[in-house]
């Protein structure tokens, strides 16, 4: 009979704690912390899930987020009530919970942001009484405006770093406008092929991607295109066409969440070629704040899931899942 | 799969964690329902969260009660002037009631 010895060369470790590398994979091991058997199980994106992260302060829809997972904005959105109204409150997070900082200057819900938890743009957006080409810059304490876009429009994708920043889309009406920030001026470039609102967006400026979204008067899109610093290019669809999503990553490693319509808690991982489903949020919601530095780690905050949501999610993708061995 | 149903207020961080939702099932619904795969680890999760247990149509009715709310929420949110598709924009579509699991 094979001994463990002779299939890996080495007799059952001792470890003090769990293995988090993935080359521990098919590792059996005595954890000496837990008086457990555990063995390693190979991680990556199939094996993501969602865990709970703090809860917002302020319960909001239509607000947007920007960052990593474990240093995060997120600002305005519309909130209280009824009757509900727009937010100028705006956040940051630490991995563990959410701390309020200084409000925009200018309260509004469907803007979008970009960048870092220092070093970010939220931009457009509206409130009750108009709509937004308003741009502001956080520095990590305060908002300053700066240029407004050239076209104002809410409901708009985005992209890229406080110094090179990319916006697209948006309406009303749903259009594919797409114009480039250098930190000072924006700059209009190629539109999206296929013109809409409430899409999400990941990458950077000059490498980005555009999922999901709503047509006018709201029929749900799962087109997805990248673009290379110039003009948009049609690739892979999502598996389910959906508007008022999230994202988050790089375009080449990004993730879609949540939307509608109903709510819906799917998650889908991009690689680079095409979209394939992973593990679903425990919440569905529309019209949330998300980021993500790559799609691997990823957060979702507020949203509606029946009503204002102060909800956080995180999706992590292990390098490693470690089990327990049982007699049952 | 068989399901369990109980009510809790998410707290935050913590109150699901990674580990634990690759050993249940579990999906959030308004009203702060909870849908549990029924196995010992959907047990102690309701035991560690403090859940109140529900039935089915417990559930259900919580969760149609609070999309109800909310439907009456988005009727009576109105603008001078406004048109039905503005208004879809501003609010998205009016919440609908479903049917849970």
């Amino acid at each position: 009979m094979a001994t463990y010895k002779g299939t890996k060369g080495f007799t059952v470790q001792i470890l003090a704690s769990d293995p988090t590398s993935g080359d521990t994979a098919g590792l059996l091991f005595f954890n000496s912390t837990d008086n457990e058997f555990k063995y390693v199980r190979p991680g990556g994106i199939s094996a993501g899930t969602w865990a709970s992260g703090g809860n917002l302060n302020t319960a909001r829809q239509q607000n947007a987020g920007c960052g990593i997972q474990t240093a995060g904005l997120c600002a305005g959105g519309e909130g209280g009530g009824p009757p509900a109204q727009v937010q100028n409150a705006s956040e940051s997070y630490n991995g563990s919970s959410w701390t309020e900082g200084n409000n925009l200057n200018t309260a509004r819900a469907f803007l979008t942001m970009l960048g870092l938890q220092t070093a970010a743009l939220a931009v457009g957006g509206y409130n009750p009484s108009s709509g937004f080409g308003i741009n502001e810059s956080y520095n990590g304490t305060s908002y300053t405006e700066v240029n407004d876009l050239n076209t104002a429009r809410n409901a708009s994708g985005s992209s890229g770093i406080q110094t090179a920043g990319l916006v697209f889309g948006g309406g009303p009406p749903a259009g594919g406008l797409t114009e480039e920030f250098d930190g000072t001026n924006w700059a209009e470039s190629g539109d999206l092929n296929t013109g809409r609102r409430i899409l999400a967006g990941a990458g950077t400026q000059t490498a980005s991607l555009a999922f999901g979204g709503a047509l006018d008067p709201g029929t749900s899109q799962s087109v997805t295109e990248q673009y290379n610093g110039t003009t948009w290019t049609e690739v892979a669809d999502l598996n389910t066409a959906r508007q008022a999503l999230a994202g988050g990553g790089i375009q080449t490693d990004a993730l879609a969440f949540a939307g509608h319509s109903p709510n819906v808690t799917n998650t889908e991982s991009w690689n680079g070629t095409s979209w394939t489903e992973v593990a679903e949020l425990a919440t569905g919601r529309r019209e949330l704040g998300g980021f993500g530095a790559t799609g691997s780690l990823d957060l979702a905050c507020g949203g509606n899931s029946g009503s204002f949501s102060n909800a956080t999610e995180e999706f992590t993708a292990p390098d490693v899942v470690i089990k327990t061995v049982t007699d049952s | 799969m068989a399901y369990k149903y109980c009510v809790k207020e998410n707290w935050g961080k913590d109150f699901f964690t990674h580990e634990e939702r690759r050993m249940f099932h579990l999906e959030g619904h308004p009203g702060n329902v909870w849908i549990v795969g029924d196995n010992n680890h959907g047990d102690a999760w309701i035991a560690k969260i403090s859940g109140t247990v529900k039935t089915k149509s417990e559930a259900q009715a919580i969760v149609t009660g609070v999309i109800e709310t909310a439907q009456g929420v988005w009727d009576n949110d109105n603008v001078d002037g406004e048109s039905s598709d503005e208004k879809i924009r501003r609010l998205g579509s009016k919440p609908a009631t479903y049917n849970i699991i």
